[in-house]
């Protein structure tokens, strides 16, 4: 009974915590937001819709990448590569 | 009273409980938030849902949402009777049934509101996710709840309660 109460309280702890983690890196050494949004709708062409600092440590957009397809890309915020890339 | 081998929930409703049952589980603890497996498991579950209340419309005596013995006076009832076991009820009881029901409305308020999250206006708009995440959250409780009436179901009546979604026979 014990170990099943363990086991349920893993199972929501784990749960509340949802997207890859992108960088242990302290804050200060990360890009420039402003700056790292601007050279993703510039240079690379996406369009975004929301742009977020993940619980894992990573910048996160919502929008469409330049062929104008439904992304979600995780970035990681020291170096700008993609962590994770979901194209729908 | 009602012979104990009658069966009360068909084929149907059990298979419906059961894949409903696993895919909430799942998707509420192991694949990951918002990936297509979540999504597509979500949209499965709203075909299940659409099939209950199908049956809930034209099915069997107990299956009825008519049926449901929810109001004050079945509550009564249920409160003045259950517990000293004067009266037992066939099919959910008044409690139960307002449990499922919410049960119910809180899956398909997680379906409705995970199609909306892919929807171009509301793509990545934290509310909608916050309230996504809210209703799961509900969802849980009320599925603690579940579980809870069912082991003092099967305490105070010394039956095997959680069979009846596997065999349909409430005995």
């Amino acid at each position: 009974m014990k170990k099943m109460f363990g086991l349920v309280l893993l199972l929501v702890a784990s749960s509340a915590f949802a997207g890859p983690t992108c960088t242990k890196e302290d804050k200060a050494k990360w890009q420039d937001q402003k700056k790292f949004e601007e050279k993703l709708v510039n240079v690379d062409g996406y369009k975004i819709k929301k742009f977020k600092v993940t619980d894992g440590n990573c910048y996160e957009i919502y929008g469409w990448n330049k062929e104008g397809k439904k992304v979600e890309i995780y970035f990681n915020p020291i170096d700008g590569s993609k962590v994770k890339e979901e194209i729908r | 009273m009602s012979r104990p081998d009658e069966v009360k929930w068909s084929v149907c409703t059990r298979i419906i409980h059961w894949v409903v049952a696993v895919v909430v589980f799942l998707n509420t603890f192991v694949v990951e938030e918002g990936d297509p497996p979540h999504r597509y498991m979500g949209y499965v579950t709203l075909a299940f849902i659409g099939w209950r209340c199908f049956i809930g419309v034209f099915g069997k005596e107990h299956e009825k949402f008519v049926n449901f013995p929810i109001g004050i006076a079945n509550i009564k009832l249920f409160l003045n009777t259950h517990f000293t076991k004067k009266h037992d009820f066939q099919g959910h009881n008044p409690l139960a049934s307002l449990n499922y029901l919410l049960i119910w409305l809180a899956i398909l308020g997680l379906g409705i509101t995970g199609w909306m999250m892919g929807l171009d206006r509301y793509f990545g708009e934290e509310w909608l996710e916050d309230i996504h995440g809210l209703i799961s959250n509900s969802l849980n409780a009320l599925v603690a709840i579940h579980l809870l009436g069912l082991a003092i179901d099967s305490y105070l009546f010394k039956r095997k309660s959680w069979l009846v979604m596997i065999t349909g026979k409430k005995n």
